[in-house]
């Protein structure tokens, strides 16, 4: 079977847990400490298709004002990417809209998956999926609440992610 | 018509009745003919008369539509007029600048042509060709200036660029020369051995050089399109791929200075480095270990190019299919051979039967060289036999002294006489008979001709001078001892300054010396400014020549 390589990104404001969902995703584990992710950190994973395998190389950049800093220029030539907000911080939310529209800016026809990590933590939850939807209604019509910890929706996101890309 | 005569009315009223008759039907058949003629002219005039009232109609007709088509003209002249002025207020409020309207327009082209060019890349891309180069050279020519300027910061980037290229590769070449420490022929010969050139055994050896890998990556996505050799898993080359431009991207970003031109060409860790090569739409990154050779950067430069003339389109619109590529991976092989090897071709290895063919005459040489040596040594051993210790060589000299007493003699075969060495004493004997090279050189001097007044004179030559006192002397130059006393004549070896001398005898301004060196007693005539004599020569040294 062929293998077809992807870039795909995974974008946010700081600490919503994108390393975190791809250690998930890569690796099936979680840690709790946080390191903040300095400039680009790279992984990869390969995803059995149906007539092929699909490799990711998944380029998790920093969040934040460091995404600012290092510059747009590593979203060149991605096929698609997670945008994630922390559903326990309110101000992460439109960070949403902010990197679809980078995203787009640099790939037209990019692939997106919004993600309202940290479903676990219900009684802190801040964000409701009206207030998702709101955000990203002009972008995408679909949203998923993920758990980096208890690895809720993390494979999902990915290959709807892959769906997305392919169809 | 004529009327009839008179005798005739009066003599024929009945003729008259009847004539008048026929005159009346005459005249009416006459003038009806007439009256048709008549009307009919009447009636042309009258037709005449309606075709000119028409015509004057007509005229006045055409006359009303000259007027008409004249107010018509007018009135479009002066709506031409109107909208000239109209278009000419527009222009200076709209569009009265040239800039104004490109300004206006540029974005709506630049939209236009963006459009075009997402829509079918290609297709403009033909289109524009066979224009551009006659554009750039209408504009070169237009606006020489323009053009320098707009070109200089690519033109001087790429002339720096390159510069600084050569000046490595002369670098490298240098400090492999500087690093070369083995003889030239035996690494000809180590060369021939193992079938390489000696320039590559001599790089080789001198600098430590591999490829470990080699890279093809797409700007931007950073994937790989090809690696060499090729690996098991595309991941982790996937990784590196990947990894390298974050890297490059992050050094552009951070040192470029928003300077597109520059990038990161090579990254070194210990030994290994990691060399880039850029174009257009990837990559070529290799990682080495060691000093690369001379040439190398250009191969890679050149391997580059290549590939995108060849594949341009293909790595541009690569995503991430493999099946959307050409055959890269045996291209990459094909580098690192010949990366590796050099593209010059090897010599080819010596045979068995040379290769003992020369082992033979490398032998052979060492035997004869041995020999050499042996013989060498035995002269050299036996020197001091055959030729003995030089003291005896002053006894030598008063045979020379002889001839010189016997000299006077304008007699040449007196001269001869004294030869024998019954002078010398008996201890000279080996060395003593070279002393008959001296004794006629100065006969052949004198003439003939007085020879007939001095033929008593013989008797003198056995005069008691016979047995004189050499004078020792050194040397102030180097100089080649003579074997007669004028030039032009054989010589008998090279006298080193400050080497003493014996002088065994003096004719005009020449002296005959005898010396001693390393390899025996030597004699020879110099010029006596060579000479330092540190007493006077005694006259009976001295020959006496024939003044005129």
């Amino acid at each position: 079977m062929k293998t077809v390589q992807k870039k795909i990104c995974l974008l946010g404001d700081f600490s919503v847990g994108k390393t975190s969902l791809i250690r998930q995703f890569v690796e099936e584990r979680f840690e709790e400490t946080y390191l903040s992710t300095i400039g680009v950190h790279m992984s990869r994973k390969r995803l059995e298709r149906e007539n092929h395998f699909l490799n990711f190389f998944i380029w998790d950049l920093a969040g934040g004002e460091d995404f600012d800093v290092i510059g747009p220029n590593y979203l060149r030539g991605a096929a698609g990417a997670i945008i994630v907000c922390d559903l326990t911080r309110q101000e992460t939310l439109p960070a949403l809209s902010l990197y679809a529209r980078r995203m787009r800016a640099m790939n037209p026809e990019a692939a997106l998956v919004f993600v309202g990590n940290k479903h676990d933590l219900v009684n802190d939850r801040v964000i409701t999926d009206a207030m998702i939807q709101t955000e990203i209604t002009p972008l995408a019509d679909q949203f998923l609440l993920t758990s980096a910890k208890t690895g809720e929706n993390v494979n999902r996101a990915f290959e709807l992610l892959a769906d997305q890309i392919e169809g | 018509m004529t009327p009839p005569p008179p005798d005739e009315q009066s003599s024929a009223p009945h003729f008259r009745k009847n004539d008048a008759d026929l005159l009346r039907t005459a005249q009416s058949i006459l003038f009806a003919q007439e009256r048709e003629r008549i009307r009919a002219l009447e009636a042309e005039i009258a037709a005449r008369k309606d075709a000119e009232a028409e015509i004057a109609i007509l005229k006045k007709q055409i006359e009303r539509l000259e007027a008409k088509l004249i107010a018509a003209e007018r009135a479009y002249e002066d709506k031409v007029l109107d909208l000239q002025t109209n278009v000419s207020i527009l222009n200076y409020k709209n569009f009265g600048k040239s800039e104004s309207l490109l300004s206006r327009l540029s974005p709506v082209f630049s939209r236009l042509i963006g459009q075009r060019i997402e829509e079918d890349r290609e297709e403009m891309a033909k289109t524009f060709s066979p224009i551009m180069g006659q554009a750039i050279r209408t504009q070169i020519r237009n606006s020489r200036q323009d053009m320098i300027d707009a070109l200089y910061p690519i033109i001087g980037s790429l002339v720096q660029r390159s510069v600084t290229e050569t000046l490595r590769e002369i670098q490298r070449n240098i400090d492999a020369r500087l690093r070369q420490t083995s003889l030239t022929v035996a690494r000809s010969l180590r060369a021939r051995f193992r079938g390489v050139s000696q320039s590559e055994l001599t790089l080789r050896d001198a600098l430590p050089f591999s490829i470990r890998q080699l890279f093809l990556i797409q700007h931007g996505t950073g994937l790989v399109l090809s690696s060499h050799p090729a690996e098991e898993t595309e991941l982790s080359s996937g990784m590196i791929g990947g990894m390298l431009t974050a890297i490059r991207e992050f050094a552009r970003d951070s040192f470029g200075r928003g300077n597109t031109d520059t990038e990161l060409d090579e990254i070194q860790y210990g030994n290994e480095r990691i060399i880039i090569r850029s174009g257009q739409y990837a990559y070529l990154a290799v990682v080495i270990d060691g000093v690369e050779p001379g040439g190398f950067h250009a191969q890679l430069r050149e391997f580059v190019s290549d590939l995108h003339l060849q594949y341009d389109a293909e790595l541009r619109d690569y995503d991430g299919d493999p099946d959307s590529l050409p055959p890269l991976q045996p291209k990459l092989a094909q580098l690192s051979n010949s990366l590796t090897k050099g593209k010059k071709r090897e010599p080819n290895p010596l045979s068995r039967a040379q290769k003992l063919v020369a082992l033979f005459v490398g032998l052979g040489g060492v035997l004869l060289l041995g020999v050499a040596c042996f013989y060498l040594q035995f002269t050299i051993a036996l020197l001091p036999i055959a030729f003995p210790n030089p003291t005896a060589t002053s006894t030598t000299t008063p045979t020379a002294t002889a001839t010189a007493t016997v000299t006077p003699s304008f007699t040449p075969t007196a001269t001869k006489t004294p030869l024998p060495t019954p002078t010398n004493t008996p201890t000279a004997s080996p060395t003593a008979t070279p002393t008959a090279t001296h004794t006629p050189s100065p006969s052949p001097t004198f003439t003939p001709e007085h020879t007939p007044t001095n033929t008593a004179s013989p008797t003198m030559t056995l005069t008691p001078s016979a047995t004189p006192t050499p004078i020792s002397a050194v040397m102030i130059g180097h100089v080649y001892a003579l074997s007669e006393p004028r030039l032009f004549t054989p010589r008998t070896g090279l006298v080193f300054k400050g080497t003493a001398v014996t002088i065994t005898a003096v004719y005009d301004t020449w002296a005959n010396i005898t010396w001693t060196d390393s390899f025996g007693v030597h004699h020879g005539w110099v010029l006596l400014k060579w000479i330092d004599l540190r007493e006077a020569v005694p006259s009976y040294l001295i020959t006496p020549t024939v003044v005129n």
